[in-house]
């Protein structure tokens, strides 16, 4: 959609700059393909860079956003698959100083970081405190940054747990409401069926983090306190809980436990040999999928609680916000604003699975798989939200990881990530 | 050796080889139900053509195929014609100057090529090449510098000198003398090389990840990277699973092409012998 | 010397030669190794808020401290002088036996180098699959072999995913080496095996007196840029294991690519780099001083 003009112009710019190469500019300028830069005099493009889209569910949305508003184009670009590497092309891109998003994207984690930075606009003033919060509270909280919110929510997650409904009826037990029972049942249901009683995710990754903290706020622990200050890997709620993980490695979930993520474990579950499986919200569809043997024989709840713990969903999710430097704040803005309308999580629940962040949407809707979610949706919490959380969540996966493996003993791995965490927090 | 166990050890090398390849290949004809049945099933009960159909389908997977030919083309080119130059000048010249090259040319070796991902990327947008294929050949180029010099310096040393002593006599010029009589005696060591540094381009990731973004200008490595599952845990092993095998056909068909060119290099160096 | 080869021509031919060449290697590596060594002397970080401060060389000191850092340096050692040696018995023996003349040579010869052409993170993803203790192929083919008893979760010990990594990355650059051996095997004057055979050499007698004498320069190229390459090694060890379990195969690249772009901690990731580099130099001059120097400085 650019002018043969500026086309013109960055050949030739091209050409200059490589003013030695000159004959090879020359020759690679059939295969010339520059980025569409926004012609301040023509429509307004609004540029993103995405998961691709499998589903077409963004697609849909973004085509009804552009009816809607004539002059201003959303080019999603579809990038890599791994969040990690997408991130690190939007923190590439924004170092450089270059406007080349006008949007993110954004997962949960990357707020804060992004936020000091200052590559993303505040967005607190937009609406009104009661606009805001027509989100549930934890994907608001997911949002926000010492105070200050910087993204739309626009689809959240919490783990869950996931039970086999056929089982537990056979032996008249209703689903665990604490670790403690958990640990029964599952070893219970699993000794004469040859089963694995529980399932979750245990390799050493981002996943990790989120298994640990749904326990250890079960037990009433605490990794890093909301002011960034305090780290409480070494109460000992924090002891009990890895070491209830600890103790199911071999016992109730197989070794390899240590070396899975989501699909190694739902696979295990799915294929019904397993008991029990902690996992995110989009297993629920495909383990009840025509071709699945545990079609209608499974169960959700909360995950469980010890008393004096609350029950706690890690929460994953994503939403828009607008990079600092864009020169298209409006625009962005009027893009955001219909991304929060209900039509539009609609849509991207029915299209492309992914569960709406607004109340609404749960509370009127008949659907007994909503309502299921919903009360799970409705305790998400988020991890820390600090700025060093990266950093601050490989040295809590690389000592959980430790000690599931047994390299180090329960103690041990909790002493050493607390002290480097706290080195982290209070380093200049 | 015995003939049997020649054949053996033969057998068991090219098993060790290809066993992952084959995988993709079955992986790849089997449907989404099939691949992540347990337990493991080992042939496609029913194949399946859907993954790849849906690769040039959903996305610009030619349009990749040939951006990746053309960037690596170009670069090998490029490489392996500039890299002769100097491991000729190394080998048998005496060049003031030369060693600030070597130490150059080993520096570049011995850093991580992390260290070089932000400042071409701070490169590329000053340039405005973001999304062009040169964002990717000139680094492609210097990136395989080091290899292919030392590779080639090592084979031109190789070279008798009473042949290129002949060769004067007769009237060579030093250019003549070069393409026509050095480089086709190390024809071996320059299809090697060669071969290697398309490979490199070819799977090169993290700049072609960064550098090309856009659709039209996306390489293979790239284009796979980005193919994604039903939902963002979920692995689209079918997927990637064609994708790898499509991609790596050019490969087989170069490395094909290039055997030749080895084994022809060699007998032409027996007859001189 | 040729009288008609005067230096002044051979300094002027020479310099045309290297100039391309030379070129390339200014616009692209001067500026970035100049920017890690400036960077690696200041403090710039979240902290900072990415602003830089001259800091000296407060990374390096800690650094020097950096448990975890050390603790990934050994990793990559271990994974580097593991695979590089294990790659160097295979390749050889490889090579050996593809270059003799047989049918189908060219076939075996092509499928020879086909781990080496397949994209490195896909395969990754593909080796985790095949480790996996519940469904893996690798487990289910040994426990039919019954050399297994009970399935082995190969990523989930130090001790076995260290060695699943190692075991990747020597199936994955084998192919290296052995074409590079390949084509100094193919160098080698055949005419000295015969001289070899009159004088009553048998085929290890001509191996060790011949093949491999002969091999050495191929031998120190291909095992140096392995070396390097192992040395860096990421993309197969982040997908495969993410450094787990407990850090046992995390290695200084991975760390460093962290600090750098994920911690946004650039001044102390500059000096990680730096370190690395003077390790990785340390290291080759100690290997391969001795030996160019025995054999007359055929590289750098």
């Amino acid at each position: 959609m650019q002018t043969t003009f500026s086309e013109n112009w960055r050949q030739r710019r091209v050409a200059w700059q490589n003013a030695g190469l000159g004959l090879l500019t020359l020759l690679l300028l059939p295969s010339c393909h520059p980025a569409g830069t926004p012609d301040p005099a023509g429509p307004t493009t609004l540029r993103l860079l995405v998961e691709a889209d499998a589903t077409g569910g963004w697609a849909e949305v973004f085509e009804g956003f552009e009816r809607e508003n004539p002059g201003i184009t959303v080019q999603a670009i579809e990038g890599p698959a791994a969040t990690n590497t997408r991130e690190d092309l939007y923190v590439t891109a924004f170092l450089s100083g270059g406007q080349i998003y006008d949007l993110v994207m954004a997962d949960t984690v990357w707020i804060p970081k992004f936020a000091v930075a200052g590559w993303l606009a505040d967005l607190t003033d937009k609406w009104s405190e009661e606009q805001w919060s027509r989100f549930l509270p934890g994907a608001l909280e997911g949002s926000t940054f010492r105070g200050r919110i910087y993204r739309v929510p626009t689809q959240m997650d919490g783990g869950m747990l996931y039970y086999r409904r056929d089982l537990l009826e056979k032996a008249g037990e209703s689903p665990p409401r604490s670790f403690d029972e958990l640990r029964r049942l599952a070893w219970k249901l699993q000794s004469p069926s040859r089963l694995w009683g529980y399932v979750w995710q245990g390799r050493q990754y981002e996943g990790l983090v989120c298994n640990y903290l749904e326990v250890l706020r079960g037990y009433g622990g605490f990794w890093i306190s909301n002011d960034g200050k305090t780290v409480g890997l070494d109460q000992p709620a924090a002891r009990a809980s890895l070491q209830f993980l600890v103790d199911t490695v071999g016992t109730i979930s197989p070794g390899g436990v240590t070396t899975y993520s989501e699909e190694e474990s739902r696979q295990l579950f799915q294929s019904g040999q397993a008991v029990f499986l902690r996992n995110w919200p989009y297993v629920y569809p495909l383990a009840n999928r025509p071709d699945s043997p545990m079609r209608g024989k499974v169960g959700v709840v909360p995950l469980p609680a010890q008393p004096g713990g609350q029950s706690s969903a890690t929460l994953g999710g994503w939403g828009l916000a607008i990079a600092q430097n864009s020169p298209h704040q409006e625009a962005a803005w009027k893009l955001l604003e219909y991304c929060a309308r209900i039509p539009v999580a609609e849509t991207l629940y029915r299209r492309a699975g992914l569960n709406p962040t607004l109340k609404e949407f749960y509370e009127s809707s008949p659907d007994p798989m909503v309502r299921d979610l919903h009360r799970i949706l409705r305790h998400t919490s988020p991890r820390p939200m600090v700025p060093q959380y990266a950093q601050a969540s490989d040295i809590l996966q690389r000592y959980l990881s430790s000690a599931l493996t047994r390299r180090l003993t329960v103690p041990e791995a909790l002493d050493g990530a607390t002290r480097e965490t706290r080195l982290l927090l209070h380093r200049p | 050796m015995k003939r049997w166990l020649f054949y053996l050890l033969i057998w068991i090398a090219v098993a060790f080889c290809l066993a992952p390849f084959l995988w993709q290949i079955i992986t790849s004809l089997k449907s989404d139900a099939a691949i992540t049945a347990v337990p493991v099933s080992y042939y496609p009960a029913e194949a399946t053509g859907r993954h790849y159909a849906e690769l040039f389908q959903r996305k610009p997977f030619a349009r990749y195929l040939w951006n990746s030919f053309f960037i690596s083309t170009v670069s090998t080119f490029l490489c392996v014609g500039f890299a002769s130059l100097a491991a000729y000048a190394i080998a048998r010249l005496r060049v003031r100057g030369s060693r600030i090259f070597l130490g150059l040319l080993v520096a570049i070796a011995f850093f991580p090529p992390v260290i070089f991902f932000y400042p071409l990327y701070e490169m590329v947008r000053a340039t405005g090449t973001a999304n062009h294929s040169i964002a990717l050949i000139v680094p492609y180029v210097t990136f395989n510098l080091p290899f292919a010099t030392l590779v080639l310096a090592a084979f031109f040393r190789g070279v008798p000198l009473d042949i290129e002593e002949a060769a004067r006599v007769d009237g060579f010029s030093r250019w003549q003398l070069l393409l026509h009589i050095i480089l086709p005696l190390a024809a071996p060591a320059v299809a090697t090389t060669a071969l290697l540094t398309f490979i490199n381009c070819w799977n090169e990731f993290l700049l072609a990840l960064t550098f090309m973004t856009g659709d039209s200008a996306k390489t293979v490595t790239a284009g796979i990277a980005s193919l994604s599952g039903g939902s963002s845990f979920q692995i689209p092993w079918g997927a990637i699973s064609a994708a790898v095998v499509v991609s790596t056909l050019p490969l087989i068909v170069m490395v094909v092409l290039f055997q030749r060119r080895i084994v022809e290099g060699l007998t032409a160096g027996a007859a001189k012998g | 010397m040729n009288s008609k080869r005067s230096s002044l021509s051979d300094q002027s031919f020479g310099l045309m030669l290297l100039s391309p060449a030379f070129a390339f290697l200014l616009v692209i590596a001067v500026y970035p190794i100049f920017r890690v060594l400036w960077l690696s002397l200041l403090t710039q970080n979240l902290g900072t808020g990415l602003q830089p401060r001259f800091s000296g060389f407060d990374n390096y000191v800690r650094a020097f401290s950096d448990g975890h850092f050390h603790q990934t340096l050994a990793n990559t050692c271990l994974f580097a002088f593991a695979a590089v040696s294990v790659e160097l018995v295979l390749g050889l023996f490889f090579a050996l036996l593809l270059r003799r003349s047989f049918r189908g040579r060219t076939a075996a010869r092509t499928i020879a180098l086909l781990p080496w052409a397949l994209p490195t993170a896909v395969l990754a993803l593909a080796w985790v699959w095949i480790f996996n203790d519940q469904f893996g192929v690798l487990n289910d083919l040994l426990l039919r072999l019954h050399l297994l008893e009970k399935p082995v979760a190969w990523l989930g010990r130090g001790d076995t995913a260290m060695f699943a990594v190692i075991f990747a990355d020597v199936w994955k650059t084998t192919p290296f080496m052995m074409i590079i051996l390949l084509a100094g095997l193919q160098n080698i004057d055949r005419g000295l095996y015969e001289a070899g055979r009159i004088d009553g050499a048998n085929a290890w007698q001509q191996f060790f007196f011949i093949t491999l004498p002969l091999l050495v320069p191929s031998i120190m190229l291909a095992t140096l840029f392995r070396f390097l390459q192992s040395f860096g090694i990421f993309d197969l060890i982040y997908v495969m294991t993410g450094g787990g379990p407990g850090g046992a195969t995390e290695t200084v690249a991975i760390y460093s690519y962290n600090t750098f772009l994920r911690y946004l901690d650039f001044g102390y990731g500059a000096a990680l780099i730096v370190i690395t580099f003077l390790i990785m130099a340390g290291i080759a001059i100690v290997i391969y001083w001795p030996l160019s120097r025995a054999r007359g400085a055929p590289s750098a």
